[in-house]
């Protein structure tokens, strides 16, 4: 009995699974409102590059071009398909070069590690400086003080007569 | 005139090369005279330039299409403002405009510094004098303005149809501004190294320099937003285009050394760190502009690929980076500090942590603009990295350093106790919080917008705090009213206050930048008298009723005006108006968007398509079906007046004070003089 509970949950699985490509495909079997295939393809085009404009997605490109495949976006959208898939299907029809974020493999997950590796490493390395800092800087500087010259005197008391001069202004 | 521009450009280049070897020489040997001389000849470069400078506008004014540059920028018919604007608009004229502003700088430096800062002077002039010359045989020998075509055109190609708006012609003389100033504080750092006087006089000679270009380079990139607002025509104002992207790196270093040059003031910290972002933002600078002029990145900014300037400036950026290092490690024992960081919990951490986060914001940024030809190189392929990378990747760090915003200024200088947290952060964490509370109430769930606009609370309160505090304090020690003593509490100390003013700009300008997030767009095709209704994330709708489209012919172009009725909720709000031009010379079309400014959102209107173009301008088809990409852009208005708040502190920061402390004059330096017998100046700002 439990077997054939199972067997039937699965095979209900399976039908409901395989049934959704076809309901993709048919609005009228699976309505997609049209303010949530507006947000499916916008969220498609931010992904796509513009087929015209260099560095452009394909949401803010005025050309066109740009404005067909927003059309051909949006139709895909209202069939039910999800945003990425569509973006999938822009780039196996047009090229690799469609797509203007960097995949999380290959080459491309290269473009997203780095920037948080060199966080991480200034952030390890700015504290050991700052664990250096905190121990005392003595480290840093020279056992003694290189000696004063004659002009650095005249400097260092003219910089203190000012001094003295704001704060008795002051 | 135009003969006399080009052998004053020649003379010039000549006059630089002279005088950056005498400044070296003068410098290297003590000699006076010879300093005098490249002082002058940093002047005769700029009187020069300006020469130049004249030529190039007079071709400009007086249609003279035999030369290149003229006829590939201007035509008959364009307006006498955009002819004159003409020097920047392409490659070869921005060169000269580019080395006409560092020549003006530096005749300026030469003259306030003639008494003083004598033992800089030699090495500043020959630094900012090398950086000419460099400029002056680009464009001598690669982008010469004065070409000649081996015909004369009867007209000229025009101007870039998207070059042709008011914020075009102040937005890339701003970003000049900013990267030529930062070359002065780069040639004092320069000096400073050289002469090995590495205490902090060439961070304060130079503090005022560094505060005009951080002005520039802001106003500059917020007139380049605004720009790409109005005339882009997709609703947006940055889009992590390669050139925007070059004019943001200098800005991120030079605002982290904005900040850490306080600590070496005040602690004598952070020597080694402040050259190093002293050079890498002047290296940045040069880097912008090798990016914008030598098309190896694809952007809509970019000036066409020119191989051999790119190689040259690559060139001139490899020597400067050597040179420079070189620079730091020979003087590495002279920089370092002076003093020793006390806590964790101290400004002197928070300064850090910013500057942290702004070099990884930097190197963020210059990644993904430089990943193209770094995929390329590894895979042979090029990735194309878009605004979706940079928004990831550059969203968290913006809001780690707005917290920063609010902690940095009044987090004491060496150790904070908990009495000192508790007294100066109880108020602005409870305000966050409860800001945050009530915009969860009332359904807010985005995220970043959330936590952008509860840490601008708590950064927005801090700052008032502070004022408040001051003001309080003053009115009650001196017994003055409120306005006055905060007159008075601002005038007393404009650096601070300056900086605070900036922070609440800043503040309000995340703000605006948070609002892109609940941004409403709809595209139709309407008829006239159809309507369509969008929503905006204030509540109420608008009702757009498409009227009709009339046409008309102005100088240089044939205008097609779309005419919108606009009412909000069912109120009656006016008319906007949606253009397309076709302009003559360039046969291109372009759109102008209609913007309905209100003083939370934008209603933004493009004209995407008109059915029948040809029909409407014979008349045959007065009523075209025409589609529509309506936004509602909510906040953007608060990104402008951020700008402008911060243009307002930075000059606060920036005017002098009225209580100037007395000068010490050093004699006047004759020629012949040896600088070692100069006696010391003062400390003075430049």
């Amino acid at each position: 009995m439990r077997i054939r509970t199972i067997r039937a949950l699965a095979l209900a699985v399976l039908a409901a699974a395989s049934s959704v490509p076809l309901r993709a495909q048919d609005p009228a079997t699976s309505p997609i409102s049209a303010d949530d295939a507006m947000r499916v393809a916008n969220a498609a085009e931010t992904q796509l590059r513009s087929p015209v404009t260099p560095g452009h997605t394909l949401d803010m490109c005025p050309s066109a071009e740009a404005s067909a495949l927003r059309d051909t976006v949006l139709w895909q959208a209202k069939q039910g398909m999800t945003s990425d898939q569509i973006v999938e299907d822009v780039i196996g029809r047009r090229g690799e070069e469609m797509r203007i974020v960097p995949r999380h493999s290959g080459t491309g997950l290269l473009a997203w590690i780095a920037p948080p590796f060199v966080l991480l490493v200034g952030a390890g390395a700015l504290t050991a400086k700052m664990r250096r800092m905190r121990r005392g800087a003595s480290a840093d500087l020279p056992e003694t003080a290189a000696p004063i010259t004659a002009d650095d005197r005249a400097l260092l008391d003219r910089a203190l007569r000012q001094m003295e001069r704001e704060e008795a202004a002051s | 005139m135009t003969q006399i521009g080009e052998i004053a450009l020649w003379v010039a280049l000549l006059v630089g090369a002279w005088g950056a070897t005498l400044a070296f020489v003068g410098g290297r040997t003590g000699r006076g005279d010879l300093v005098l001389s490249a002082e002058r000849s940093v002047w005769v470069v700029f009187a020069l330039l300006a020469t130049t400078a004249g030529a190039i506008i007079s071709a400009f004014l007086h249609d003279e299409f035999r030369y290149e540059y003229v006829t590939g920028h201007s035509n008959r018919e364009l307006p006498f403002f955009y002819k004159v604007t003409g020097l920047w608009a392409g490659q070869t004229g921005s060169l000269v405009f580019w080395s006409l502003l560092l020549a003006l700088f530096s005749s300026i430096v030469v003259f306030q510094n003639r008494r003083r800062n004598r033992e800089f002077m030699p090495y500043v002039t020959g630094t900012l004098l090398v950086v000419l010359v460099f400029f002056l045989t680009v464009i001598v020998t690669q982008s010469n303005p004065f070409t000649t075509l081996d015909f004369t055109p009867t007209d000229g190609r025009g101007l870039n149809p998207q070059l042709q708006n008011y914020w075009m012609t102040i937005h890339p003389p701003a970003l000049y501004l900013g990267f030529t100033c930062f070359t002065i504080p780069f040639a004092f750092c320069v000096s400073a190294l050289l002469s090995g006087r590495l205490d902090t006089r060439w961070i304060t000679t130079t503090r005022r320099w560094t505060l005009v270009a951080w002005f520039f380079l802001t106003i500059g990139i917020i007139f380049g937003m605004m720009w790409a607002y109005v005339e882009l025509g997709w609703g947006g104002f940055w889009f992590w285009d390669p050139v925007e992207n070059a004019s943001l790196l200098p800005w991120l270093t030079g605002t982290a050394f904005v900040h850490s040059v306080m600590i070496q003031e005040k602690r004598g910290m952070l020597k080694m760190w402040n050259v190093l972002l002293m050079m890498s933002t002047f290296l940045l600078s040069i880097f912008a502009t090798f990016l914008t002029r030598s098309g190896l990145i694809e952007s809509v900014h970019s000036f066409a690929q020119n191989l051999p300037i790119a190689y040259t400036f690559l060139a001139f950026l490899g020597v400067m980076v050597v040179g420079t290092a070189g620079l730091v490690w020979w003087r590495r024992d002279r920089l370092a500090p002076e003093s020793r960081l006390e806590s964790f919990l101290s400004r002197e951490a928070a300064f850090l942590l910013n500057n942290l986060l702004f070099v990884a914001a930097m190197f963020a940024v210059l990644w993904g603009t430089m990943f193209p030809l770094i995929s390329e190189g590894v895979s042979g392929h090029k990735i194309t990295v878009g605004p979706p990378f940079f928004n990831r990747v550059n969203i968290p760090i913006g809001l780690l350093l707005l917290a920063l915003l609010g902690i940095g200024p009044v987090i004491a200088w060496r150790k904070a106790t908990a009495r000192n947290l508790r007294r100066n952060f109880t108020l602005p964490v409870s305000v966050a919080l409860v800001v945050g509370t009530v915009l969860l109430a009332t359904g807010v769930r985005h995220v970043y917008a959330l936590l952008t606009f509860v840490l601008a609370s708590f950064t927005m309160t801090t700052v008032v705090v502070e004022f408040w505090k001051g003001t309080r304090a003053r009115a009650r020690i001196e017994g003055e009213g409120a306005a006055v003593a905060l007159i008075h509490l601002v005038q007393r100390n404009r650096r601070r206050y300056g900086g605070y003013i900036v922070h609440a700009g800043l503040v309000v300008l995340f703000c605006g930048l948070a609002g892109k997030a609940f941004g409403t767009e709809k595209e139709v095709a309407l008829s006239p008298g159809e309507w369509v209704d969008i929503r905006s994330a204030w509540g109420h709708t608008y009702r757009l009723t498409y009227q009709d489209m009339s046409w008309y012919t102005a100088p240089n172009m044939t205008k097609l005006v779309a005419s919108m009725d606009v009412r909000i909720d069912g109120r009656r709000a006016g008319v906007m108006a949606s253009e397309k031009r076709s302009y003559r010379q360039r046969e291109e079309v372009v759109s102008e968007v209609g913007i309905r400014r209100a003083w939370n959102e934008d209603l933004y209107v493009i004209l995407a398509g008109i059915e029948d173009m040809d029909g409407v301008v014979r008349g045959t088809n007065p009523r075209p079906l025409a589609t529509f990409h309506i936004l509602v852009n909510p906040l953007v208005p608060w990104i402008w007046l951020g700008g402008l708040i911060m243009a307002i502190g930075t000059l606060t920061a920036l005017w002098p004070s009225a209580e100037a402390p007395p000068r010490v004059r050093a004699p006047r330096l004759s020629a012949g003089a040896r600088p070692a017998r100069v006696p010391e100046p003062e400390l003075v700002e430049a």
